[in-house]
C-alpha cells in the first residue's frame, strides 16, 4: 500500500510543487496521475523513488516511511519499483537482452537465473525474437516494451510509468497500455503519469488529478475531464489464466 | 564480491579506458611521468645508500700517533677506541709494519737500506658503524694526548650523506607535485567518463544499483590506468638505468665503493614501488572523483 500523508514539497527556488497532498493506493491498483505540465506529477514520482524528500508529511510504502529512508538504502527501495519513462531510457550500447538482464545483474541475480528469466520476460512483451537487436534498431513501441520488460524483470511491487505513451502513436500506445494492464492484473501496482486524454478515458481506471500542487480530484473509475468525487473502495481483481504468465517465476 | 559484479566491474573498467583514448593516454602519461621521476630518485637513493654502506665498511679513517709515543699512551688510545660505540672495528699497525707496507708500496727496498722504522709512527685503521659521525669522531680523537693526526676520507661520505637527504626531499616534493597533477588528470578522466555515461548511470540508479555497483568500474578504470602508467615508468627507468650502468661501470669493479647496484638488483623493488603507487594513485584519484560526481 502506498500512502501520501499531508505531503508538501517546496523546492529551494521557492516553488511549491505539492501542497498538503494525501491519498492512498492499495496494492494491485491501477492509477492514473494526471495534471498540467508543472502541476506536480513528476515531484510525486520523485518522492516515491526517493529522488526528492518531502518538505513535510510522510510517504509510506507498505507502512514504511520512505521519506526518511537513509540514502544508502534507496537503491534497495528502487529494486521494488519498476520505472518506465517517456524516452524509454535504454542503454544503446547494449542489446535488448542485455538491457533487461542488466536490471537483474544489478540486484545480484545469478547468470543462470538471468539466462532463464530474461527470455521469458521478453516473450511476455513480444520481443523474444529481437533479443540480440540494439534498441536503435527497434520502433518506439518496441523500445518501450523493452523498458517495460526491464521494469518487470525483477518482479517489482510497483511499476511507475512517467508518460509511457508520450512518444508513441495511438496503436503502440494502446499496446503498451494493454501490456501494463496485463501486468497489473497479475497483482503489481501500476501508477501512470500521463497527458493522454483518450487513454485515460478509455481505460476507466482510478484517476488522481494534481493541479498547482494540490490534489483536486480522486475518481475511482474516472476520465481525464469528468469529475466523480465519490471514490469506491478498491477491489482487487481476480487473477485470470492469462495473468499466470506475467510473472516470470510463475512460468519457470 | 559477487561474480556478476566482479565481471561487470572489470569489463566496464576496461571498456571505460578505451572509450576516451586521449583522456586515458593523458592520465597514463602523467602517472608514468610521476612514477618515472620517483623511480629515478629512488634508484639514486638506493645507490647512494649502498655507496655509503660500502664506504663505511672500508677503513677510511687513519689515526697517526706521535713518533716515540709511550706504551701507556698507546694503551689509553686503544681503550678509547674500544669504548667508542661508533667504532665497528680497528687495527693497530706498528712502525715496523708501516715501514714494510711503505717499502712494498714503493717496490724499491734498496732505497731504504739506511732508513729505520724509528721515524715511522704507530697508526690505527678504523671502521665506523655510522660513517655520518666521522667528523665528531675526528674531533674527539684529535683531543687525545699522543694523537698527531686523524685523516678522514669523508668528502665522498659527506656528499653522499647530504645527497641522500636532498634526494629524499626532492623525491617527496616531486611525488607530491606530480601526485596532485595525476590526481587532477585522473579526476578529469573519470569526470569525462561519468558525463559521457550520464544517462546510463541514471538508468542504473533507477533500476536500483548501489553506489558501489556504479562506482567500482570507475575506480578500476583509474587503477588500470595507474597499473599501465606504473609499468611504463618502470620499463623506462629500468632501460635508462641499464644504459647508465653500462656506461659508468665499464672501468669500475662491482666491489668498488662507487660501484652501482646491478640493474637486476633494483628491478624488482622499483617494479613493486611503481605498480603499487600507480594502482594506488589511480584508484584513490578515481574513488574521490567518482564520489563527487556520482551520487545516488
Amino acid at each position: 500500500m502506498i500512502e501520501f500523508r499531508r505531503v508538501s514539497k517546496t523546492y529551494q527556488t521557492g516553488t511549491n510543487a505539492l501542497r498538503d497532498v494525501s491519498f492512498t493506493i492499495e496494492n494491485g491498483e491501477f492509477v492514473f496521475i494526471i495534471g498540467r505540465s508543472g502541476a506536480g506529477k513528476s515531484t510525486l514520482i520523485k518522492l516515491l523513488t526517493c529522488e526528492e524528500r518531502p518538505s513535510s508529511g510522510q510517504v509510506l510504502m507498505d507502512k514504511f516511511d520512505v521519506s526518511k529512508i537513509k540514502r544508502r538504502f534507496v537503491p534497495f527501495l528502487r529494486r521494488n519499483i519498476g520505472m518506465v519513462f517517456q524516452d524509454f531510457r535504454l542503454i544503446h550500447t547494449k542489446s535488448v537482452f542485455q538491457n533487461v538482464a542488466f536490471a537483474m545483474e544489478i540486484v545480484g541475480s545469478s547468470t543462470k537465473a538471468i539466462r532463464r528469466r530474461v527470455p521469458i520476460v521478453l516473450s511476455i512483451v513480444g520481443l523474444r525474437d529481437k533479443a540480440l537487436d540494439r534498441p536503435r534498431m527497434l520502433s518506439g513501441g518496441e523500445q518501450q516494451r523493452v523498458a517495460i520488460a526491464r521494469a518487470m524483470v525483477n518482479n517489482p511491487m510497483l511499476i511507475l510509468a512517467d508518460e509511457p505513451t508520450g512518444n508513441l502513436d495511438p496503436t503502440n500506445s494502446e499496446a503498451i497500455m494493454a501490456l501494463l494492464e496485463q501486468i497489473n492484473r497479475s497483482g503489481t501496482t501500476v501508477i501512470i503519469c500521463t497527458h493522454d486524454r483518450d487513454l485515460v478515458d478509455r481505460m476507466k481506471k482510478r484517476v488522481i488529478e494534481i493541479d498547482d500542487g494540490l490534489l483536486v480530484r480522486d475518481d475511482c473509475q474516472g476520465s481525464y475531464a469528468q469529475s466523480n468525487p465519490v471514490c469506491q473502495p478498491y477491489i482487487k481483481p481476480v487473477v485470470g489464466p492469462v495473468d499466470e504468465h506475467i510473472r516470470p517465476e510463475a512460468v519457470s | 564480491m559477487r561474480a556478476t559484479l566482479l565481471r561487470h566491474s572489470l569489463s566496464e573498467g576496461l571498456n571505460n579506458l578505451v572509450r576516451h583514448p586521449l583522456v586515458t593516454l593523458a592520465s597514463i602519461t602523467t602517472i608514468a611521468l610521476m612514477l618515472f621521476m620517483l623511480a629515478a630518485f629512488s634508484i639514486f637513493s638506493l645507490n647512494a645508500r649502498q655507496m655509503m654502506a660500502r664506504a663505511g665498511e672500508q677503513p677510511p679513517i687513519e689515526i697517526t700517533l706521535d713518533i716515540g709515543i709511550s706504551e701507556d699512551q698507546i694503551a689509553s688510545i686503544t681503550a678509547e677506541l674500544e669504548s667508542n660505540t661508533n667504532v665497528r672495528d680497528f687495527q693497530i699497525y706498528s712502525p715496523e709494519e708501516n715501514f714494510e707496507t711503505f717499502k712494498s708500496n714503493l717496490g724499491q727496498d734498496e732505497l731504504f737500506s739506511d732508513f729505520s722504522a724509528d721515524y715511522i709512527p704507530y697508526t690505527y685503521a678504523v671502521r665506523l658503524i655510522d660513517p655520518a659521525g666521522s667528523q665528531n669522531f675526528k674531533d674527539q680523537l684529535e683531543g687525545l694526548n699522543g694523537v698527531r693526526k686523524v685523516a678522514l676520507e669523508i668528502r665522498v661520505m659527506e656528499f653522499l650523506s647530504k645527497a641522500i637527504i636532498w634526494v629524499n626531499y626532492a623525491t617527496l616534493a616531486a611525488f607530491i607535485a606530480l601526485g596532485v597533477i595525476s590526481f587532477f588528470i585522473i579526476s578529469n578522466m573519470v569526470r569525462v567518463a561519468v558525463f559521457a555515461r550520464g544517462d546510463e548511470i541514471n538508468i542504473m540508479k533507477y533500476v536500483g544499483a548501489t553506489n558501489w555497483y556504479i562506482r567500482i568500474p570507475y575506480i578500476l578504470e583509474g587503477a588500470f590506468a595507474g597499473l599501465i602508467g606504473g609499468g611504463v615508468a618502470w620499463l623506462a627507468a629500468y632501460l635508462t638505468y641499464m644504459r647508465l650502468f653500462d656506461l659508468f661501470m665499464t672501468r669500475t669493479l662491482p666491489t668498488d665503493v662507487l660501484a652501482m647496484i646491478p640493474p637486476i638488483g633494483i628491478a624488482q623493488i622499483i617494479l613493486m614501488l611503481n605498480l603499487g603507487l600507480g594502482i594506488g594513485v589511480g584508484a584513490i584519484g578515481s574513488a574521490v572523483s567518482v564520489r563527487r560526481y556520482i551520487k545516488v
